[in-house]
């Protein structure tokens, strides 16, 4: 029926179909594993294809997997599978649009409600090993309208958990059914007002006879408002100025009572607010959520968000079911090619039975973009208890030069240094040196030398070394082609605002993505 | 078993066309100061160049001023370089106080759940389009690359050029 409405669409003039790939060969194991493994091969590919006709859009999505030696291993779920996560017809129009099937939507800032995907990462289970992508999204019915300055969006739908593979015969990756409406107003003056109520009933197996299974239904609303003062500071005379703020708080229905940010009520409250002054900017967050981790959403956690190879895993991941704290970075631009930027952030968890952790990171970077050199210098110093880090200073320097005709060539020196609540201190290292754009080619080669007692297996060691090296490809946009030789580490990898555990990988990688 | 000779269906019929995206859909998104901002209505100025950049991204940083040059070069004869931030909720508070610290002119619209990154088909940051008066797609590059900003420039001059010439 899909097939037959893509192919009759066809005939209009400006029909433009499309696909996506993004498929990877891997020959490699697990290195840090205690279980001793053998190099296994896999295949996983992601093919996305949508055809889109005037105001008509379809889409399909499909995965795949094979990797034939996790049979030996004893993995729990299925060596193999191949799957359509996700089919979709849309139409749009001036002021909205309906759409069946899969689809991402937001609710404010997503504390409520967000469907989402990290997009070109494939994720690998750390039970099942195998591999997919994370897709956070609904299945079901949507309808937005936009007349003017409203926005109403009606979603009916269930919502899929990102981190079950698709076609799991043992989990159900679908979570019940949702229900929601969300309507919000941009008001005079720059404000904005929103609001939005959502129902999720989800079917659980009986704890005491998994044959029965117990209905459970939950109501959730939420409340925000947006308010740009940029043009109140006009008005008042403060020129080259600007200032923006932000207030959500979402609640479980029938469980609280407005306006209660105890630990005993489900909730959710995020607020933020930004200032700038000539070259001066501030930014500031808080947040307090309690029993707030719905699966469906994905609250702002309120901690930068790291692109430093050794900061990028040194970080926190939000635990929505009992977290306050807030965030507060700083810009500034002494010249116009120098800037500085500062950062402190600060999460506290409350767990059962008393359990206190706490996090806390405090960077401070320079910032040089000449006309062939730029440089970066940072310094970061943070506590992370819950991961036993009661000290970790990191630092480094990037710096590029770009060359003629081109070509950039690009050093990355970082250090770390972690005290461990038990055990000796620690230290990582790492060196990375990419040579970009060389016609269409780039070269990285980068080592890392841990002493973290993660990494290394064998006692005796003191350290160990951790090389690799990738040779990118991208002959046109379509393609784009990546291989990667050598060992990579576990631990916390964030992208796009998502962070995820990843496991280490010692072995070969070719990573092909096309767009047709 | 029928479901994959019905993804291999789908895919020889798809591929079989050998196209790429050569019109740029529409879409809607708020700027800085959460004004509605519409792609057809800048296209009618002139030719648009989209950055999809995020705060995280530090090759996204590098090309800001490079784009800031094109901008100021070609604004007079109806180019908008428009910056795409696709950060999501996490950064969003960040985003006005992180331009403001780069001498940057150009508009930035906020793409807040990414709906226009994957309308565009992004993978990697930051992405650059290059679109025609007309909405064709001329040109698209993914990652940081300086040879192709320079390639950029020359495809823009020619552009409008020909536009001036067609007047």
């Amino acid at each position: 029926m899909f097939f037959c409405i893509t192919i009759s669409a066809h005939q209009s003039a400006n029909a433009q179909p499309s696909v996506n790939t993004l498929s990877t060969v891997r020959q490699g194991k697990r290195f840090q594993s205690f279980q001793k493994e053998d190099r296994q091969l896999s295949f996983y590919s992601d093919v996305h294809a949508e055809y889109q006709a005037d105001y008509l859009l379809f889409g399909a999505r499909a995965q795949g997997f094979n990797a034939p030696g996790l049979r030996d291993l004893g993995a729990p779920l299925q060596e193999r599978y191949a799957h359509f996560s996700q089919l979709y017809a849309e139409v749009r129009w001036d002021w909205g649009k309906a759409r069946i099937g899969n689809y991402y939507e937001i609710f404010g800032k997503g504390i409520l409600l967000r469907g989402f995907e990290l997009p070109g990462f494939i994720y690998e289970g750390l039970i099942s090993r195998n591999q997919k992508r994370i897709i956070q999204d609904f299945s079901g019915q949507l309808l937005v309208l936009q007349p003017g300055a409203w926005t109403i969006k009606l979603l009916n739908a269930k919502p899929v958990d990102p981190l079950q593979q698709p076609d799991n015969r043992i989990v159900e990756r679908y979570v019940g059914r949702l229900s929601g409406v969300e309507v919000d107003v941009a008001l005079p003056a720059g404000v904005s007002l929103g609001g939005a109520y959502l129902e999720h009933r989800n079917e659980v197996a009986d704890p005491f006879d998994v044959s029965l299974s117990i209905k459970r239904q939950a109501a959730y609303a939420t409340r925000f408002m947006q308010w740009n003062a940029w043009d109140v500071l006009k008005k008042t005379g403060i020129e080259n100025a600007s200032a923006e703020f932000y207030m959500e708080y979402a609640t479980r229905q029938g469980a609280d009572q407005f306006g209660n940010l105890g630990a005993d009520v489900p909730h959710g409250f995020y607020s933020s607010g930004n200032f700038t002054y000539g070259k001066l900017g501030l930014s500031l967050e808080y947040k307090d959520y309690n029993d707030f981790n719905l699966i469906f959403n994905d609250p702002p956690p309120g901690i930068r968000e790291s692109s430093e190879f050794l900061l990028n895993r040194a970080t926190h991941t939000l635990e929505a079911e009992s977290e306050t704290g807030y965030q507060i970075e700083a810009f500034y631009a002494p010249g116009r090619q120098t800037r500085i930027v500062a950062n402190y952030s600060l999460a506290r968890n409350f767990f059962d039975f008393g359990i206190r952790q706490l996090f806390q990171e405090r960077y401070l970077a320079f910032e040089f973009r000449g006309n062939l050199w730029s440089s970066q210098f940072f310094i970061d110093s943070g506590q992370d208890t819950q991961v036993g880090e009661l000290e970790r200073i990191t630092g480094g320097m990037l710096t590029s030069y770009h060359l003629e005709r081109g070509t950039t060539l690009a050093l990355d020196l970082q250090m770390q240094g972690i005290q461990p609540e038990f055990g000796r201190y620690f230290r990582n290292q790492y060196l990375s040196l990419k040579v970009q754009d060389i016609r269409s080619f780039s070269f990285a080669f980068s080592i890392e030398r841990t002493q973290d007692p993660d990494v290394l297996n064998e006692a005796e060691k003191s350290a160990d070394y951790l090389l690799s090296a990738t040779v990118g490809w991208q002959p046109s946009f379509r393609h784009n082609l990546q291989l990667f030789a050598g060992k990579r580490r576990s631990g916390t990898y964030c992208d796009h605002g998502f962070c995820v555990e990843v496991l280490d990988f010692e072995g070969i990688e070719l990573r092909m993505e096309t767009r047709l | 078993m029928k479901t994959r000779y019905f993804l291999l269906a789908v895919l020889i019929t798809f591929t079989a066309f050998g196209f790429a995206d050569k019109k740029a859909k529409n879409f809607k998104l708020p700027d800085l100061q959460n004004q509605q901002v519409e792609l057809d209505d800048l296209l009618q100025k002139g030719p648009v160049v989209l950055d999809f950049w995020a705060t995280w991204c530090k090759p996204c940083i590098k090309a800001f001023p490079e784009f800031e040059q094109l901008y100021k070069k070609y604004k007079k004869q109806g180019l908008t370089v428009v910056g795409i931030n696709t950060d999501g909720p996490r950064n969003r508070a960040k985003i006005k106080p992180f331009v403001n610290s780069f001498d940057i002119s150009f508009p930035i619209l906020i793409d807040l759940n990414n709906d226009v990154m994957r309308q565009f088909r992004v993978f990697a940051l930051p992405t650059t389009l290059l679109i025609a008066k007309n909405g064709e797609i001329i040109s698209t590059h993914a990652g940081y690359s300086a040879s192709k900003l320079k390639e950029l420039d020359e495809k823009l001059a020619e552009l409008l050029q020909n536009a001036d010439t067609h007047k």
